[in-house]
């Protein structure tokens, strides 16, 4: 009699679960040659197909081919993870005619002949920027290696039309992961409640986190980030005894700033973003800062020199009004002058500053650079090294590599970013800037 | 998913299959499906005769010879030279003297690979190991060799089955490719060559000094070619009913009764006549006629099957034609954040008004500051939020880069939109709780 097997309960994904068992969890039965899980970044798919291959007791190997960037070491991963041991030197893998060698002699030692084995391929796209025989021989890999139950696994969050231009694809069976809805968002996040609160304390504070974050973001693991790092904020006046735990209103008005100046930080765990947070509770500070953008906090973030600020101002306007505007708007002669170039350009439709920015040279840099500052800097300045350190900080870059030819350059850094280090000069650019309306 | 409630089980309970029949059925049919030795080879007899023909003289006489094998992706070159082989297995005498050798381009990727691939196919992986040999042409006849050197005094015939027969052509020199040929073509050992390929213009890519020593022939598999939809249709639909019954002389499964299979087989032929199927089985094939695809269908249609659901039924194949027709690029957008649909849409209206023109992060961006300026409720717009929502359209190739120059900064490279206009629409349609402003904005017109 075959008994059914064990069906792990994986939140929101009943569905996809019952379809990988029956695929996979039959023992005895035939499985296809490749199955393909797709869906959307942190849908669940590595988290469901390990929950459903651990409770089918299925032997399996995991990798993923961001990090395997060398076949060597993706064989070699796969091969040790079926045996449960690291391979000896003498089952070297350098190429997938070895690695097929290497399976057959594992299967027949460890008599694998009748079990399924699942070779699971994470971030599985990557596989085609490698060895353009690589994909298509592993997805064929139950024929190439007449083991009749390998399946191979890919896991992508591309689509499989973008796979099938490379050519020669068997289709695989694909599953979809379809994106969780919200009340699937607010389930999952609710998983990861702190035992000491109640739980509708909690999921209250969950509906207004995620209606300020959704539109923005549907990553369960940014969103659970994002969740849990928040949570603690709003809970700090409860423990501190400045509001009470029932008083959401309150909570509300605690928290919003908070939530808002979180969101702008989404994707981006470094550094600035513990900062800001640590700017936002010194109560004084936190009007100004949190109403400022996060490019903002970006530009001041790199503590630019006076100099530097202003060179990389010139650089901007270099890169962003023609030569050929130059002698009007810098030579300062006539206010009258300058304002009729102004007017009349701003009937030009297609602006320079959404087209990107032109090259310079560095004279041309030096002329405006000179024109916009008021005082003019000391002989001993160096300006050159200042440049040199923009370019290392990226925010200009070097164009043209002869090194016969004179340097020439453009302004890494958008408009907003020069907006904002204009201010702390007191520096109007768009009086400068030709295509500004 | 909507299992058939217990009342359209039939009503008599001694008719009925019972689970442990269907576990059993369930297993047989995967079989069926997915094994290729439970498959024989179906239609084209000429071409099957031909490679027959071809090994059969090589191994029973000796006779050296070459040949390619056409034909499109999945047409089933592999099951017939497979069945030839099992074929020779079972009637031809020399067969035991014989060595198959496969090869396969996607494995053997040069050619010092193909050589130690036919070394350990011939078992003298060991023999080859001790020898250091200067040329290609040295090491491979001292290989050929080798099989003279048994205590009969005919050699054992070789057979050469090369799969993915054009990537061989990439080698260096065709090095392996000159030598087969060249052996074949001299009869210095009895050897066969049989290339498969699914590119018509293979000859093309082989060197002059390759093709001259090809014997040249050529077969051709294009079981599709010719036949008209309504016979591919027939076709199609006999074929389904073939992989989903259980042939009653199946001595194999002792456990199903007579009864059960008996039960089985009525309760497909019903299936086979219900327009439901038969148009999910029409649709399919008008849309490729490629039978692997089928056979995915097939299994995920089986794979239904189970403890509380004990036939196939109609409703199974219209749902699993659902799920395997269903345009993924449109249910990924709808599982986009509103922003990113809506940088999305920013692009589309970019495309219809600058006719396609590639559009670079600024142009979009711009757009939808636009939009954000003219509607009530103020988004957040932080750029910073915005170029991830980007990025990660990117990072799904739902726009592709126009060149990949490093030179161009992030924000000015230019990028094509991966999706038309009506799958954006769709998936703003679909979208489940969507600012109405948004939608409006997707259906404006700007053109
Ligand atoms: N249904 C769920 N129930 C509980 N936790 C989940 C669920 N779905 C996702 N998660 C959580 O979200 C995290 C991300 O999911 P997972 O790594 O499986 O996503 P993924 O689809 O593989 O993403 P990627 O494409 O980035 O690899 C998991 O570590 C898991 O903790
Ligand atoms: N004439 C046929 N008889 C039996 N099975 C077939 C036939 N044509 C296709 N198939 C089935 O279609 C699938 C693909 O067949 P096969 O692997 O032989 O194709 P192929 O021509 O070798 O493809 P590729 O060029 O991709 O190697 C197999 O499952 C096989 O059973
Ligand atoms: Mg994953
Ligand atoms: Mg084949």
């Amino acid at each position: 009699m075959v008994s059914s097997p064990d069906i792990p309960d994986v939140l929101c994904r009943h569905q996809e679960v019952m379809q990988l068992v029956s695929l996979l969890g039959h023992p005895g039965e035939s499985v296809p040659q490749s199955i393909f899980l797709t869906g959307h970044k942190s849908s669940g798919k590595s988290y469901t197909l390990m929950k459903v291959l651990d409770s089918l007791n299925i032997r399996y190997a995991s990798v993923n081919c961001v990090e395997g960037y060398m076949p060597r070491l993706l064989f070699e991963s796969i091969l040790s993870q079926i045996v449960g041991e690291t391979v000896p030197p003498s089952a070297r893998c350098e190429n997938i005619m070895e690695f097929i060698l290497q399976l057959k002699i594992i299967a027949d030692n460890h008599d694998l002949h009748e079990s399924v084995i699942a070779v699971v391929l994470e971030g599985s796209d990557r596989l085609r920027d490698m060895n353009p025989n690589l994909l298509p021989a592993l997805m064929r890999l139950q024929e190439l290696s007449c083991l009749k139950k390998v399946c191979v696994i890919l896991l992508s969050d591309v689509l499989w039309d973008k796979f099938a231009p490379s050519g020669g694809l068997p289709p695989p069976i694909q599953i979809y992961f379809p994106q969780y809805s919200q009340n699937d968002i607010l389930k999952i996040l609710s998983l990861d409640k702190p035992k000491d609160y109640p739980a509708d304390f909690h999921s209250n504070y969950l509906q207004l986190f995620v209606a300020v974050f959704l539109r923005s973001c549907r990553d369960i693991t940014e969103l659970r980030y994002k969740a849990a790092e928040n949570f603690s904020k709003y809970c700090e006046p409860i423990e501190r005894g400045e509001i009470d735990i029932n008083d959401s209103g309150k909570l509300w008005k605690h928290i919003s700033p908070h939530l808002k100046a979180s969101l702008q930080m989404i994707y981006m765990r470094f550094e600035t973003g513990k900062k800001i947070a640590t700017e936002v509770d010194s109560g004084t500070s936190m009007d100004k800062h949190s109403t400022l953008s996060s490019s903002a906090k970006y530009a001041l973030s790199f503590e630019l020199p006076y100099y530097a600020k202003y060179l990389i101002i010139a650089a901007f306007l270099a890169s962003y009004n023609s030569p050929k505007e130059d002698k009007k708007l810098f030579v300062k002669l006539s206010g009258r002058n300058k304002k009729k170039v102004l007017k009349k350009n701003a009937q030009t439709k297609i602006s320079s500053l959404v087209m990107g920015p032109r090259q310079f040279d560095l004279e041309r840099l030096l002329a405006i650079f000179y024109s916009i500052i008021e005082e003019k800097p000391h002989i001993s300045v160096n300006l050159l090294t200042q440049i040199t350190s923009l370019v290392e900080l990226q925010l200009l870059q070097k164009a043209g590599s002869d090194p016969l030819e004179a340097p020439k350059y453009k302004c890494a850094v958008g408009f907003d970013f020069i907006i904002i280090i204009a201010k702390t000069l007191s520096f109007n650019v768009t009086k400068y800037l030709v295509d500004y309306k | 998913m909507s299992r058939t409630p217990k009342s359209s089980k039939p009503s008599d309970k001694g008719q009925a299959l019972k689970p442990s029949d269907v576990c059993v059925i369930r297993k047989i049919l995967k079989d069926q499906i997915l094994m290729p030795s439970a498959n024989p080879f179906r239609g084209s007899p000429k071409e099957f005769a031909d490679v027959l023909s071809l090994f059969r003289r090589a191994m029973e006489h000796g006779e050296s010879n070459s040949a390619l094998l056409i034909g499109p992706r999945g047409c089933g070159k592999t099951t017939l030279v497979e069945c030839v082989i099992e074929a020779l297995q079972r009637d031809c005498l020399a067969f035991d003297d014989s060595v198959i050798v496969r090869l396969n381009g996607y494995v053997h990727m040069d050619d010092r690979l193909a050589l130690k691939g036919i070394a350990t196919q011939l078992q003298l992986e060991n023999t080859l190991g001790d020898k250091v040999f200067g040329s290609f042409a040295e090491n491979l006849s001292f290989l050929l060799q080798c099989l003279k050197e048994g205590d009969r005094e005919h050699t054992k015939s070789v057979i050469f089955i090369l799969e993915e027969f054009d990537l061989f052509c990439h080698h260096q020199n065709q090095t392996l490719l000159y030598n087969l040929f060249d052996v074949a073509q001299s009869a210095q050992a009895p050897i066969c060559v049989l290339g498969i390929t699914c590119r018509k213009d293979v000859t093309d890519l082989l060197e002059k000094r390759v093709m001259s020593r090809f014997s040249n022939r050529q077969i051709h598999l294009y079981p599709h070619a010719t036949e008209t939809f309504e016979d591919g249709v027939k076709n199609r639909i006999q074929l389904c009913k073939d992989l989903l019954s259980i042939r009653s002389d199946n001595k194999k499964h002792p456990q199903l009764s007579v009864r059960a299979l008996q039960l089985w087989n009525t309760h497909l032929e019903g299936l086979f006549v219900n327009p439901i199927v038969v148009d999910c089985l029409k649709d399919m094939y008008a849309y490729t006629v490629c039978e692997r695809s089928l056979r995915n269908f097939l299994l995920l249609v089986i794979c239904r099957l189970c403890d509380d659901h004990l036939e196939v039924t109609p409703t199974d194949f219209s749902e699993v034609s659902r799920q395997m027709r269903r345009n993924l690029r449109v249910a990924f957008a709808e599982g986009l954040s509103i922003l990113e649909l809506c940088l999305l849409i920013s692009m589309m209206h970019q495309n219809e008004i600058f006719d396609s023109a590639p559009f670079n992060f600024e142009m979009v961006f711009a757009r939808l500051l636009k939009f954000d300026q003219h509607s009530s409720k103020t988004m957040t717009v932080d750029r910073q939020v915005v170029v991830k929502a980007f990025e990660h359209l990117k990072s799904l190739e739902f726009i592709r880069p126009v060149s990949t120059s490093s030179q161009v900064l992030k924000e000015f490279q230019m990028f094509n939109l991966m999706l038309i206009t009506d799958e954006i629409r769709e998936a703003v349609n679909n979208y489940q709780g969507l600012p109405t402003e948004v939608s409006q904005w997707a259906f404006s017109d700007y053109t």
